[in-house]
């Protein structure tokens, strides 16, 4: 079983590093791409391997949902400004950059490498306070413990960095010309249709039970969100989302929505304790799903707004189809 | 039963890396997103091996989010002009 | 018993997705190829979710890798269908 398993993170390890090295060093756009999104299947497997399954699950909604539609929509995009065949322009400043950043880049690898060898060796140094705040805590999944309690404040950032990325992203949209990246076909192709009206019920189901298992078991606001990011994707890229120039109001509260609750929940806990971001004796369970809940839609309208690279998006009436 | 399990999982990884092969080559792009839809199911048979070598019940779900997600990739995909590279 | 049902089943499975990807490399059009890949895959699959179904015994563990197998049998389904039509409309070259 040790040799076995030995082969298999061996072969893990070399595919990931040859798929990353290929990705980059590719002459085709497209292959590039495609590399890129296997290179994310073999990551899913290598965090199954190293018995992290929220990362796996992370990764699959995020690799298979968001990221893949994304670049293809970008080459689409590249090939249909340029006009060019398939070559983006190699522009030489680009070449001269890679050998320093290839360099920053090992030192970087080989610093963490080095840090993470010696916490891997001090496995068993967590800090007894820390060991017993998990197992003592209402709520069973210890990621779920880690992210929205005991280091709450991280994750009340990590949303505000994604409205940031948004907000980016509006700026850039009202200072430049980008083009469409997703301009549907005039035709949606034939078993579409009944794929998506199929996939659409899963999806949301799976998201909910994503989100509510997360309380105890792998799972929750931000492998959900992803999830119906990715539902969203798969509405616009068959042109059931249109793209618009404005935000609508209830969108504009998507948005905020998690980040805000979030943010109102660390003021308040200011009344019943001296620390903003405590849980409430009692009540931790009821607001850790509360607070859980209005990140899933806040991080699941980002993404997908963030896909169609548009400030808004409102659902076409699919009352009269056009053939 | 568990190194069963894993070896079958081995085989369908050398499997996998055998199929980049055709990524490889080409030739046309029609030829490359097979290989993809061919890794995507590749790995969710990994992922499911592995959940029960593993004792991982959880990752039956990532392969479950692989599949939902299995066709945004190829809707994607046939949004692409005709004269993507030949390369 | 059960236990050799399901390693059977397994094998079976294993030896599906190997057909899968010789006939991905070995035949000569991407037509053929679709035809080779879609199909002897998402049967490997169901031979690997019925193995393991046999090999778990519960029903949950039972039903959600029925739900995997018919998950990916539609996306399949779809996927083929346009991939197999985009080629259709690619201009002879």
């Amino acid at each position: 079983m040790s040799l076995l398993s030995l082969i298999f993170d061996a072969l893990l390890g070399l595919g990931l590093l040859w798929l990353a090295w290929r990705a980059v060093s590719s002459p085709g756009l497209f292959a590039s791409v495609v590399l890129f999104m296997v290179f994310g299947f073999v990551m899913a497997i290598t965090w199954a391997r190293l018995g992290a399954p929220d990362l796996a699950l992370a990764e699959a909604a995020i690799s298979a949902g968001l990221t893949g539609a994304l670049l293809l929509s970008a080459c689409k995009a590249a090939l249909t400004d340029t006009g060019n065949d398939n070559e983006l322009p190699d522009e030489p400043s680009t070449v001269r950059r890679r050998w320093p950043a290839a360099l920053i880049c090992t030192g970087l690898g080989a610093v963490l490498s080095i840090v993470m060898i010696q916490v891997a060796a001090n496995r068993a140094a967590v800090p007894p306070a820390l060991a017993e705040a998990v197992t003592t805590h209402p709520l069973d999944n210890p990621i779920t413990v880690m992210l929205l309690d005991l280091r709450g404040y991280d994750t009340l950032l990590e949303v505000t960095v994604l409205l940031t990325a948004f907000l980016g992203v509006r700026i850039l949209l009202e200072q430049t010309e980008l083009p469409r990246l997703h301009a549907p076909r005039a035709t949606t192709p034939l078993m579409v249709d009944p794929l998506l009206a199929m996939a659409t019920p899963v999806l949301l189901m799976t998201a909910l039970y994503l989100f509510w298992t997360g309380m105890e078991a792998p799972g929750g606001a931000f492998q959900a969100g992803a999830l119906l990011g990715a539902l969203g994707v798969m509405y616009t890229l068959t042109g059931r989302f249109e793209p618009l120039d404005r935000t609508p109001v209830l969108l504009r509260l998507g948005l905020i929505l998690g980040p805000g609750m979030f943010a109102i929940f660390a003021c308040l806990a200011l009344t019943w304790s001296e620390w903003p971001l405590a849980y409430p004796a009692g009540a931790t369970g009821a607001a850790a799903v509360a607070i859980e809940f209005t990140l899933m839609i806040s991080i699941a309208v980002t993404l997908t707004l963030l896909f169609s690279a548009t400030p808004g998006l409102h659902a076409r009436h699919m009352g009269v189809r056009h053939p | 039963m568990n190194s069963f399990l894993m070896s079958a999982g081995l085989f369908l990884l050398i499997n996998l890396a055998v199929g980049l092969l055709r990524l490889y080559r080409g030739p046309g792009p029609a030829d490359r997103i097979q290989a993809l839809l061919l890794f995507g199911t590749t790995t969710v048979a990994v992922l499911l091996l592995l959940a029960y070598a593993e004792a991982l019940p959880a990752l039956v779900h990532v392969a479950l989010v692989f599949v939902m997600l299995a066709a945004i990739a190829s809707i994607a995909f046939v949004q692409l002009p005709h004269r993507t590279g030949k390369d | 018993m059960s236990t050799w049902l399901a390693i059977a089943l397994i094998l079976i499975g294993c030896s599906f997705f190997l057909a899968g990807t010789v006939g991905l490399l070995r035949f000569p059009d991407t037509h053929s190829r679709l035809h080779a890949l879609t199909k002897a895959d998402n049967l490997g699959l169901g031979f690997i979710c019925a193995g393991l179904a046999v090999h778990d015994g519960s029903l949950t563990g039972t039903i959600h890798l029925l739900f995997v197998w018919a998950l990916a049998m539609m996306a399949a389904t779809v996927s083929a269908f346009l991939i197999a039509r985009w080629a259709d409309e690619e201009p002879e070259h």
